[in-house]
């Protein structure tokens, strides 16, 4: 009782803070009566909002379905070449120097690339969105699946467990824990791809808005855009989140 | 009876290191084998290779045991079963389905089926773990320093457990250990192995009365093995 009551102190503290933050924008913008296609009102942004509402909801499902679409393909792409390190110390010798050298470049600068070899549509920007969420979820995969103990896979040789088994049963659920907090850059990252990649080259979604708003000097819209697109990163974020508390139950936070 | 005749074994590492070197052994039907030696002296090497999990690069190993399962020092349970299904698995990876209420009862684990094994102690953690290794009746339990990592108080009640089973099912065991004090308690036989590489130095027959009792170990005959061993391990 008492420990949901502090809980909820700090909840209404946290939304204090957020509120003052919207107060102190307002008041300053009245005061230095700052124009609305510099820096429009907190109330200004959301009347954007709830007059394009059925607008913005069309180009952030575009956005939104890219980048789960990226996110899926590249974390499954990135999963299995892990996988294939574990299985051949050949394959991770040759190929692992080349996925710490590329990952760091920044796969954001290829975006005109793709947008050129795949066109101005959704293909692009769900391969850049697949590129950005592609390494850390192969970096924390290898981690995860070559860290098992000796003694572990000991007993499973003593219990004369087959390959596949020893893969299901041992490796795998014990990748879980590093695999998920990949997963949640990956998400984050993945609608970031999606959105540069709009910003370059678009017919729609929300990087389409953002860029066409501030062509117009639509402030109010462009933030709006800027606000949905931010909504669906936390609600993605907190999908795996919560899919990662319900799967990796036994990994309790202190 | 497990013979182990004249068994080598060599790692590759660049140069081949020998781990053991020529050891002999005999360990018969129901005996309690304990095996000591310093760190890095190839106890372990003995033990996987008599597991099968090593072959011998000379000499080789007789068993005429059908099955045996393996205890370690870390209980190796999977954070995400409970107690039940932790021990099913050597069933499950049979893709068989048996009951494993008589093992649960068998380590005193009786109304914790259904705990996972963060909510269990050490000591209760290493139950579970012996249970897994009994669940499929093996003739022949091999342990590498089972209680390695538990307190002296937790490691004597885990002892005492042990050799309470051992009465019950009559398994054949081999116990890689640190402690002279416990392979004196719970062993027929204690193989001592020199530094690395591993060759027995000396096979000593412990023939202290059982059922045994901790306060045995307070007897001047207890002391008298301690302190043989301990002057051959030095």
């Amino acid at each position: 009782m008492d420990q949901r009551k502090t809980k909820l102190k700090d909840q209404v503290r946290i939304m204090g803070i957020f509120i003052l933050f919207l107060l102190g924008w307002e008041l300053l913008d009245y005061l230095f009566k700052i124009k609305e296609i510099i820096l429009p009102n907190p109330h200004e942004i959301l009347f954007a909002i709830t007059g394009n509402f059925n607008e913005l909801v069309h180009h952030v499902s575009i956005t939104g379905t890219e980048a789960i679409l990226g996110f899926v393909l590249g974390s499954l792409i990135s999963f299995l070449i892990a996988v294939s390190f574990v299985y051949s110390s050949k394959i991770k010798k040759t190929m692992y120097p080349y996925a710490i050298i590329i990952q760091a470049i920044p796969m954001l600068v290829l975006a005109p690339l793709l947008i050129l070899w795949f066109g101005n549509g959704m293909l692009s920007k769900i391969i850049m969105a697949a590129l950005v969420a592609f390494f850390p979820v192969l970096v924390n995969s290898f981690k995860g699946l070559s860290t098992i103990e000796q003694e572990e896979l000991d007993l499973f040789e003593s219990l004369k467990a087959t390959k596949k088994q020893t893969f299901w049963k041992l490796r795998f659920p014990h990748t879980l824990k590093y695999l998920f907090p990949a997963l949640k850059v990956a998400i984050t990252l993945a609608v970031v791809g999606a959105t540069i990649a709009e910003f370059t080259g678009s017919a729609a979604g929300i990087g389409h808005l953002i860029v066409q708003s501030s062509y117009y000097l639509e402030t109010s819209l462009l933030f709006a855009g800027i606000v949905m697109i931010s909504l669906v990163g936390i609600v993605f974020f907190y999908i795996v989140d919560y899919i990662e508390k319900r799967i990796v139950f036994w990994e309790k936070e202190c | 009876m497990i013979e182990i005749k004249k068994v080598w074994r060599e790692y590759n590492n660049g140069k081949s290191v020998s781990a053991i070197e020529n050891v002999s052994l005999n360990i018969k039907k129901g005996e309690i084998v304990s095996i000591i030696g310093p760190s890095g002296c190839g106890k372990t090497t003995l033990l996987k290779v008599i597991a099968g999990l090593l072959k011998p690069t000379k000499g080789n190993v007789e068993l005429n045991h059908k099955h045996l399962s393996m205890m370690f020092q870390k209980s190796i349970l999977f954070k995400w079963k409970t107690v039940k299904e932790n021990i099913q698995l050597p069933f499950d990876i049979k893709k068989i389905k048996k009951d494993v209420s008589n093992a649960i009862e068998l380590v005193g684990l009786k109304g914790f089926e259904n705990s996972y094994p963060s909510e269990l102690s050490g000591g209760m953690q290493q139950r579970v773990a012996l249970a897994r290794a009994l669940v499929t009746e093996p003739e022949l339990l091999l342990m590498d320093e089972p209680f390695g990592a538990l307190d002296e108080m937790k490691r004597n009640e885990l002892n005492l457990e042990l050799l309470r089973i051992w009465k019950e099912t009559k398994t054949t065991m081999a116990i890689v250990t640190h402690s002279i004090n416990e392979a004196v308690f719970l062993s027929d036989k204690v193989v001592i192995l020199s530094d690395r590489p591993g060759k027995v130095k000396e096979i000593v027959e412990i023939k202290l009365p059982r059922p045994r009792r901790l306060e045995q170990k307070e007897s001047l005959e207890f002391q008298r093995y301690v302190r043989w061993i301990r002057e051959r391990l030095n």
